[in-house]
């Protein structure tokens, strides 16, 4: 289903290859149901990269999310700001009048995507018979930053699409993060 | 055919937009709106409305238990799960508390209308 794999991707612990290939492919087909969709996005491509030291959170909004067990995967979606710009013109055009301030919505709208994509994947995720959880998502601010504890494993995915640009990192929810992220989320 | 009074129950403004959007202009009104479980089941006592849409996924108290505490104090309640949550457990769950029924985002107005109407030939 990706465009590549890079070589060297594997992981630690019970958060293994199978799992997080199986996370990011739900992510990416459900990703690309989402916002085409909601917006009339179109995804390209979905690529993998090896573990990377911190959540990738370059863009202009960061939304989090936490997968419960037995999945237990931390997920962070970071949205290019051309990319959310059609994704709330989309989602926001037939509702809202020419002219009324969209603001509001700019965080609302992504992390409703998030919602959205993950929700929808937990029909293809591993569940042991289990109801997989799902938290509420939550946008990060400027001033917030996941950085990889010494032994926490982190996966990434960039999903490019015809609006911009989308990074997918996925992270072992048992492995806490270090501050500030667990102090503000 | 009469209006139905609907409460809907999201965590996100813009899902709570749209199917306000979409209930009126099917010509039902929308009585009420929360944001969390708790939110839900307090309005619900206010409001008795005929009809809630309601969310999984919200904070604090979350659909699937908002469902079960209104449907304990109110069992004729008709509520329509209104969820982008697609697995099997977690919906028989939401049957299982008192849901009627439920509906996966993204909302698009046609399924909208479709369930309302059954809620609506179960409703009399």
């Amino acid at each position: 289903m990706y465009g590549r794999k890079a070589p060297g991707f594997s992981s630690e612990g019970g958060f293994g290859d199978a799992l997080i290939q199986h996370l990011f492919d739900s992510i990416l087909s459900r990703t690309r149901q989402v916002l085409s969709e909601e917006a009339g996005i179109t995804v390209r491509d979905g690529t993998v990269a090896s573990r990377a030291a911190d959540i990738r959170r370059p863009h202009a909004v960061t939304v989090l999310a936490t997968l419960g067990a037995p999945v237990s995967a931390l997920v962070a979606f970071s949205f290019e700001e051309p990319l959310l710009e059609s994704l709330v013109e989309g989602m926001t055009g037939p509702l809202i009048m020419d002219g009324d301030d969209v603001g509001p919505y700019r965080e609302d709208c992504a992390a409703e995507a998030v919602n959205m994509a993950l929700g929808l994947g937990t029909a293809d995720l591993p569940s042991g018979g289990m109801a997989i959880s799902l938290s509420p998502p939550v946008v990060l601010d400027n001033t917030q930053w996941a950085h990889r504890n010494r032994d926490a494993f982190i996966a990434t995915m960039r999903v490019i699409t015809d609006k911009g640009v989308l990074d997918v990192s996925v992270a072992d929810a048992r492995d806490p993060l270090d501050a500030p992220i667990n102090s503000k989320v | 055919m009469s209006a139905l009074r609907v409460l809907v129950v999201d965590d996100s403004l813009i899902t709570v937009t749209k199917i306000t959007t979409i209930l009126t202009d099917l010509g039902h009104a929308v009585v009420g709106t929360a944001g969390t479980g708790e939110g839900a089941v307090e309005s619900y006592r206010h409001l008795t409305p005929d009809l809630v849409t309601m969310d999984i996924t919200m904070p604090d108290m979350d659909g699937v238990e908002a469902t079960r505490m209104i449907i304990n104090e109110f069992p004729d309640a008709t509520i329509i799960m209104v969820t982008s949550h697609g697995q099997e457990r977690l919906l028989f769950n939401s049957l299982e508390a008192g849901a009627k029924g439920y509906l996966l985002k993204p909302i698009k107005r046609d399924k909208l209308a479709r369930i309302i109407e059954k809620a609506r030939t179960r409703l009399g």
